[in-house]
């Protein structure tokens, strides 16, 4: 996602509405549904084989603070 | 008196001891048991079983496997049906379909003579001159279209699913499928193995593989018995597997019942389908493909009346006309469409058996007898070239013709999977190739043909299975199979036409060749402008034969012509079976038996069951009417245990509350509520619900009935991303709650007991509380939506039925009324309020709504926020207002068009006659020029009729929101 705060018009469209669409690997978000988990797959979305699935903190493991801008009720 | 069939060995599949009988078109038609209603009618030398898709062309069975559409047939309770996959026991009254008069005399057939003017493609030419004539056209050809009736009064029989594991599926149980399942089983893998028809063995059943045909009985027998009896192995038989999906999901219809199969593993030993010889009237009921008639023999003991020709583009029809004249069958010549046979021991034994051989030959031309429907006699002519024949006819009568121009490898399944076909000009087949990982050929689908071949390539698809379960076992034995069964050219263009190349779409060779000089040549185009293999064969019979076709006619290879893409189903499917079992999960709440001893008329909302009101449905505005004033004047009751309930717990519940939802929550005061909407990334306001903050570090919000799951599931999503120090739990079928609303339900809660000072000062509007209510652990939140005084209780759910009861006494003195969700939906509406899903929809943003104000521009982020500030800096296209009518006027309903000059603006969200006010009232989006409350804006209700409606300010009722704040 590009900062919400900085980045233009044009490329907060872009990120909300294209997707690069190429054949290759994708990495996505996937949810095993009886239990809620989200996880991460990466898949060839042509073949449809999946390559590799692991824990989100793999990716995401520092605390994400969103600073500027004051925080009133 | 029983039809005579052939001795053993013929007839494997019937009990001769088991007579059986049906009606088929007015008329007895008797069998024995194992026949199928194909093989009855044959045995008693009824070819005619339909009436073709166009011309309406008399037809007759062609494979007699269930490969080609020839004879679709009506059942009782159930159209389009197979005649041989139907078996003649208890089958009661059947009848054809697709004439008019009757199967022998269809008046529909005249259109065969009108051929020249319906050529393919016709209808997107004509019928639309003079104009108003498709009116016309339209009627008569809904009346000629269609093929089987439905039977309306059916009764659903019982379908269901199961799912099933296995190691190695193994598709089709031919000498090839019962090696490879032999060989993994033996090798220690689980096997699934599957083969659409009833019986074990498939081509070995009733192929005559070699002349002498000694050991083909003995093979068949060894290979079933050793399956049948292993305890790896695991048979469906009269079961199709229908796809093939991503990791081995195959899908496998038996019966009634769909197999949901997941292999680790697959070996497609599917087979090929026998080709027709393509020559004029080669649709004639009578013409039948090789295979077909050892079927009829071998499987039901059916030797058809003859003489008999046989048409050969292999030496596999000769091996046929053997067979056949050991049953007794009269031949009245073998036609060989090349100059010699392969084995060149066939022509001996063909003139031991009296049998006379024509050879570089073939059936120019098929006649029927005199009833019109069913082969008389054949005119055959010397073959001079590809395509082309001499000049000297010959004359033979005959009854019967089987043919076999070659193979076409049963490549469904495998391309599905994203195999490839390639064709060889030296052996004019196609071949598969670029198999997906995990998936093994063996047989005749993978072009081996000759018997030992076929075996050892069962067994080393076998091998490959074991090997890619990561399982010992031994090398691969070479496979060697020179035979050429194929013949490169078995297509004779006719100046009279007439020669079928899909007999389920009726198109003939000039019809292929057209399309091509129209410029559709890329295969595909083929396909879709002549429809050519668009019928239930799906291009068993004619792939070959068309690709052959265009790619001469576009000077192109065979392979890169191609064939179309395969896609499932390989054959039809019912969707009862699809449906399965037929039961609708409801879920009810705590309270659902109350609700139904006080005569709710119960709804659906979502996947719970929700009274819409009390009382009856006939007397439905009555009802709501006295519900709505008992709210607005003493005290309802209802149950909203279905909305959605989220718990957020931790040090970073306000920030992520901040962060989730447009409005601000970091200064939320512990006890009070906010209104929480909840926009998409794309700026869309797709759910709402009530915040209470019952701790620094705890909130309990509200989500819609139909929405929370997603709620729920985003907002794991996001902090999966952000790893907040926070917990967020669903808790919506752990809280019940109910609405208390009315100028009395403070009374209410007090007669009930409550442990909490309920007075406004105390527990003013928009404040939460939790405590006990008539001895119940409860969460209070006084909420506006229907604008009324009124208390929210959420109870543990264990709790809610006993809370319901004692509120509704505490209620007596002030003749509580229980209220229903429509009439909740009038008392909001007449607030103004809108209901997320009905009043917004996939587009509205907070502007669009009213929400302005909801939306928080101070803090730094929110979802979705960036998407919102673009869109609300951009003038409104519409705007979500309140307008008002006449009792009187032609009520709005939902979806009814605003219209401004002529063109749609906007639509109505919702629409309802308003007791309390005596008037109509609604909201709409309307253009945004019209939205101050002076405009008046055009309503186009039912019928086209236009009503003027004036805009309201909203709220409708109390528009100084001071009823829920008392």
């Amino acid at each position: 996602m590009p900062d919400p705060q900085q980045c233009s018009d044009k490329d907060w469209a872009s990120y909300v509405f294209y997707d690069n669409n190429a054949i290759g690997i994708v990495r996505e978000w996937w949810q095993h549904a009886p239990s809620s988990y989200w996880f991460i797959a990466e898949r060839h979305n042509a073949s449809d084989d999946i390559l590799r699935t692991y824990d989100p903190g793999e990716l995401f493991s520092e605390r994400v603070d969103f600073t500027t801008g004051e925080n009133e009720p | 008196m029983s039809p005579s069939r052939l001795e053993h060995p013929f007839g494997q599949l019937i009990d001769r001891d088991t007579p059986v009988t049906f009606e088929f078109e007015g008329e007895t038609v008797q069998g024995y048991a194992g026949d199928n209603v194909a093989s009855a009618l044959i045995g008693e030398g009824r070819w005619l079983m339909s009436r073709s898709f166009k011309y309406h062309r008399p037809r007759g069975p062609l494979s007699l496997a269930g490969h080609d559409a020839n004879t679709l047939i009506q059942t009782p309770t159930a159209a389009n049906r197979l005649a041989e996959d139907l078996m003649a026991k208890d089958q009661g009254t059947l009848s054809g379909q697709n004439y008019l008069g009757s199967l022998k005399f269809d008046y529909y057939s005249l259109l065969d003579r009108l051929g020249r003017f319906l050529p393919v493609g016709f209808y997107y030419r004509a019928f639309f001159k003079p104009r108003g004539m498709w009116r016309f056209w339209e009627n008569v050809i809904r009346n000629a279209a269609g093929l089987g009736v439905a039977n309306l009064e059916a009764t659903p029989r019982y379908t269901d699913k199961q799912y099933l594991f296995c190691d190695v599926a193994v598709i089709g149980a031919g000498p090839a499928g019962l090696n490879a399942a032999l060989t993994a089983a033996t090798g220690g893998a689980e096997v699934l193995l599957v083969d659409e028809q009833e019986l074990l063995g498939g081509a070995l059943t009733y192929h005559r593989f070699t002349l002498e045909d000694d050991s083909r009985a003995q093979t068949l027998k060894a290979l079933s018995h050793a399956v049948a009896n292993h305890d790896k192995i695991r048979v469906l038989t009269g079961a199709t597997c229908n796809a093939w999906f991503s990791d081995h999901y195959l899908p496998v219809f038996q019966g009634d019942r769909l197999y949901k199969v997941r292999a680790k593993t697959c070996v497609l030993a599917t087979g090929s389908s026998e080709q027709p010889v393509v020559f004029r009237n080669n649709d004639l009921p009578g013409i039948v493909l090789c295979s077909g008639l050892e079927r009829l023999m071998m499987h039901h003991g059916v030797c058809p009346e003859g003489p008999a020709v046989i048409l050969a583009g292999n030496d596999d029809a000769y091996l046929t006309a053997i067979t056949a004249a050991e049953a007794g069958l009269s031949i009245a010549g073998v036609v060989d469409l090349r100059s010699e046979p392969d084995d060149l021991a066939l022509p001996a034994a063909l003139s031991e058996r009296g049998i006379t051989l024509y050879k570089s030959a073939t059936v120019f031309e098929a006649h029927s007898d005199k009833s019109g429907a069913q082969l008389g006699a054949v005119t055959i002519y010397p073959i001079e070239s590809e395509g082309k024949v001499g000049v000297t006819p010959t004359h033979l009568e005959c009854r019967l013709l089987a043919m076999s121009a070659g193979f076409m490898p049963a490549y469904q399944l495998a391309c599905h999977g994203g195999a490839k076909l390639a064709y060889h000009d030296d052996k004019s087949e196609f071949t598969l190739t670029e198999l997906p990982e995990g998936m093994h050929l063996a047989g005749s689908v993978n072009s081996t043909h000759d018997l030992k071949a076929v075996c050892a390539d069962g067994r080393n698809a076998g091998r490959g299975a074991l090997r890619a379960l990561a399982l010992e076992t031994d090398n691969d034995e070479t496979v060697q199979c020179e035979r050429h069964v194929n013949h490169p050219w078995p297509i004779f263009k006719h100046p009279k036409g007439r020669e079928f190349v899909d007999f389920d779409e009726d198109l003939q060779i000039k019809d292929i060749i057209n399309s091509a000089r129209l410029g559709y040549r890329d295969i595909q185009l083929v396909k879709r402008y002549s429809t050519v293999g668009m019928g239930p064969s799906q291009g068993r019979h004619s792939a070959l034969t068309t690709a052959r076709l265009i790619a001469d006619a576009t000077e192109r290879t065979v392979t890169e012509t191609g064939v179309t893409t395969a896609r499932p189903p390989v054959k039809p499917e019912s969707l009862g079976v699809l449906a399965g079992r037929r039961f609708h999960p409801i879920r009810k709440t705590p309270m659902d038996q109350r609700h139904l001893a006080l005569g709710a008329h119960m709804i659906p909302a979502g996947s719970w069951r929700r009274p819409a009101f009390y009382g009856a449905l006939d007397h439905r505005a009555a009802n709501i009417a006295a519900e709505a004033h008992a709210v607005r004047n003493g005290v309802g009751m209802i149950d909203v245990s279905t909305l959605g309930g989220i718990e957020l717990r931790g040090p970073d519940a306000a920030e992520f509350m901040n962060r989730i939802y447009t409005y601000g929550f970091l200064k939320q005061p512990v006890g009070k509520t906010r209104y929480a909407a909840l926009a998409n990334e794309q700026g869309v306001i797709i759910d709402d619900g009530v915040a209470a903050r019952l701790a620094e570090d705890h909130f309990y919000v509200t989500a819609t009935t139909t929405g929370v799951d997603r709620v729920y599931s985003e907002m794991l999503r996001w902090n999966a991303q952000w790893r907040l120090d926070l917990d967020i739990a669903q808790v919506t079928s752990a809280y019940s709650a109910v609405n208390v609303a009315g100028p009395f339900s403070r009374d209410v809660l007090e007669q009930a007991g409550c442990n909490i000072e309920l007075s406004s000062e105390s527990f003013p509007y928009l404040a939460c509380r939790e405590g006990m209510v008539a001895g119940i652990p409860a969460r209070l939140m006084r909420v506006g939506f229907v604008g009324e005084l009124g208390f929210e209780l959420h109870v543990p759910s264990l709790m809610a039925q006993t809370l319901w009861d004692k509120l509704m006494v505490a209620g007596e003195p002030f003749n509580i009324k229980p209220f229903g969700v429509e009439t909740q939906r009038l008392l909001r509406l007449e607030k103004g309020h809108i209901i997320i899903g009905q009043d917004t929809d996939g587009m509205s943003h907070p502007g669009e709504v009213g929400l302005a104000w909801a939306i928080n521009r101070k803090k730094a982020f929110f979802v979705g926020r960036r998407s919102v500030d673009i869109l609300m800096s951009q003038p409104l296209k519409r705007q979500l207002v309140g307008f008002t009518l006449s009792p009187s006027a032609p009520k709005p309903e939902e979806g009814h068009l605003v219209l401004r000059d002529g063109d749609i603006v906007g639509t109505v969200t919702s629409c309802e006659y308003s007791p309390t006010l005596a008037k109509v009232i609604g909201l709409a989006y309307v253009h945004p020029d019209d939205a101050q409350p002076d405009s008046e804006v055009t309503i186009r209700t039912a019928n086209g009729v236009c009503v003027q409606a004036p805009i309201a300010t909203l709220p409708f009722y109390d528009p100084g929101n001071a009823r829920q704040q008392l």
